[in-house]
């Protein structure tokens, strides 16, 4: 186990951040902790990493227990949401930092994690003088550079433009892979959670509410809160229960009727905005290769009752 | 308009004294008012220029310019050195004590330059608060002589130049990125390292701005060494002084006050360069 968090709870005056949250991270594995502002998952990853200290609960990285123990004395690394690159040093002393308090330094090493990150020939240069990309890889080096054995990234795409944010994304997912390190990542985007990661830890208010595969999740949504986060699914409430049903579960053909207000192309499918017969509103995902109804055509739904996942 | 303004402003209050300054360093000394002759202006030409050969041959004048750039410097370094703690120290600090805490450290500069030194005095004297509290705790027979030192000076010089050091270093360590910090805690620097390694680096500009924002003045600093310093230490302002108000020899004293002047444009420009 690389990660163990038991029952973690910190407050900051009055508010409480974290409440009982735990948590674990196997060897290698990439987990991301998905939730909106607020949910408690930075600072779950600021007291990994040893920047504040918990009111309650333990942690343990490799099997030590953390407690007491400073940042500098923890075996994980960070990466910075703003990467925190030292303006005043290069390219090549920024990754030789960690390098060089832990007398490991040797230039042909930050080299290799320059070469590896794809910044080779960059060493001399300044951050400011880098594009955004190429700080993140900077900053990435930096932290990986002493071989933790657990990163921990905040927020690593969030800088970043939208046209680099998924290339990006996969690079670090081969990095992640190519180093054998377990990769715990902040996100608030939860497709970039559902691409990059072995498990999503799902926050809100400062608890786990639910933890699982992305395909699992994304299928079978364990709460409200989880299905409308992880977008699209459609809310139905029967029976004095609700229930998520997906909009690519929903079939043309069934016998609820209802009329299509709007339609947006995806791609692949088109995505149908739909007002049925008693007032609901449901999205419905028709494959683009078929037959598509126009906007207000009329149209008849249905779907498998196994397609409806109830919630808590 | 402001262009304009500061035009004028400068060439009144800067500018024509300069050059008066500088008319008056090319004259020889005379009887009358004012006391002194110009030869250029009479058109006789440029003269002897007097004052210059005695400036620059008299290593009366060139020590103390010497020693009043050095003291100068001790005194910045020393401002430096102080705030860079004090700023640390306030900005940690409830942000609603920072502001009283700062006003606390400032109120001193409320009060009258002249009457802060006299309070040095009082406090160092033969006769004053420190040594009649050692005397009487009997951890000394003697009064020590404290007052008119190279100690009480310096301490007369970082306690009036202090402010121009710490307000810079205070608003370049209050808008430091805290982030860079938690970095290298990260990468296993320790407090000292980080301080060494990041928060002086980052905040270099702002040292060295505080620095030569107390060497420029204080290099022509002539009422503090007057009142506290030793009789002996003799400083550009004081040697400026005396040679207006009791040798009467003005044509001397420009020449020494517009060399001084030629001495510090260069902190002046690299105080500029630090700006940007």
């Amino acid at each position: 186990m690389s990660l163990k968090v038991e029952a973690l709870a910190k407050r900051f005056g009055d508010v409480p951040a974290l409440e009982g949250v735990s948590l674990e991270v196997g060897r290698g594995e990439f987990v991301s902790l998905l939730g909106r502002s607020g949910s408690g998952k930075s600072t779950l990853l600021r007291l990994v990493a040893g920047f504040e200290a918990p009111d309650a609960g333990r942690i343990l990285i490799e099997g030590r227990d953390m407690a007491g123990l400073p940042p500098q004395a923890r075996p994980c690394a960070m990466m910075f949401q703003s990467y925190a690159l030292f303006p005043h040093l290069s390219v090549h002393e920024n990754v030789a930092y960690g390098l060089r308090r832990a007398g490991q330094y040797s230039a042909a090493r930050v080299e290799e994690w320059l070469a590896l990150v794809g910044l080779a020939g960059f060493g001399a240069r300044r951050p400011a003088q880098l594009s955004g990309g190429q700080q993140q890889r900077v900053a990435l080096a930096r932290a990986l550079a002493r071989k933790p054995p657990l990163l921990l990234l905040d927020e690593p795409l969030a800088a970043l433009d939208a046209g680099l944010r998924a290339a990006t994304g996969a690079e670090l997912r081969r990095l992640q892979r190519e180093t054998g390190t377990s990769f715990v990542m902040v996100t608030h985007d939860q497709a970039e959670a559902l691409a990059l990661s072995d498990r999503i830890a799902l926050l809100e208010g400062g608890r786990v509410v639910q933890i699982g595969p992305p395909d699992a999740v994304h299928a079978r949504p364990a709460t409200r809160f989880v299905a409308e986060f992880l977008g699209a699914a459609n809310i139905l409430e029967e029976a004095g229960a609700s229930f998520a049903l997906r909009p690519e579960q929903i079939q043309l053909g069934g016998d609820i009727p209802a009329r299509v207000l709007t339609r947006q192309f995806r791609g692949e499918a088109w995505m149908l905005e739909c007002e049925a017969a008693d007032g609901r509103r449901l999205r419905v995902s028709v494959p683009a290769q078929g037959e598509v109804p126009a906007e207000g055509d009329a149209v008849a739904l249905g779907w498998p009752a196994s397609a409806l996942v109830p919630l808590a | 308009m402001i262009r304009a303004a500061a035009a004028l402003w400068l060439g009144l209050l800067v500018a024509a004294p300069l050059l008066v300054v500088g008319a008056m360093s090319l004259g020889v000394p005379a009887d009358g008012v004012p006391p002194y002759h110009i030869p250029l202006l009479s058109g006789e030409g440029l003269g002897e220029a007097e004052a210059w050969s005695v400036l620059t041959e008299d290593g009366h004048f060139l020590g103390a310019l010497w020693r009043s750039l050095w003291l100068a410097g001790i005194s910045a370094g020393c401002c430096v050195v102080l705030s860079y703690p004090m700023a640390l120290g306030l900005l940690r600090l409830a942000p609603r004590w920072r502001g009283a805490v700062l006003g606390l450290a400032l109120l001193p500069f409320c009060v009258g330059f002249v009457l802060r030194m006299a309070g040095w005095v009082g406090l160092l004297r033969d006769s004053g608060v420190l040594n009649q509290a050692l005397l009487a705790a009997g951890l000394i027979e003697a009064p020590l002589p404290m007052l008119y030192s190279d100690g009480a000076m310096l301490a007369g010089m970082v306690h009036g130049y202090l402010p121009f050091a710490l307000l810079p270093i205070l608003a370049a360590l209050a808008a430091r990125d805290r982030a860079l910090e938690d970095a290298a805690a990260d990468l296993g620097a320790s407090r000292l390292t980080i301080f060494r390694t990041v928060t002086l680096p980052v905040t270099a500009r702002a040292g060295l701005a505080g620095f030569l924002l107390v060497f420029i003045p204080a290099a022509g600093e002539f009422v503090i060494p007057e009142l506290l310093g030793p009789p002996e230490a003799l400083l550009a302002g004081r040697a400026i002084w005396q040679e207006f108000f009791s040798s009467r020899d003005w044509p001397l004293a420009a020449a020494a006050s517009v060399a001084l002047l030629g001495v510090l444009l260069g902190p002046m420009l690299l105080w500029q360069r630090a700006q940007r």
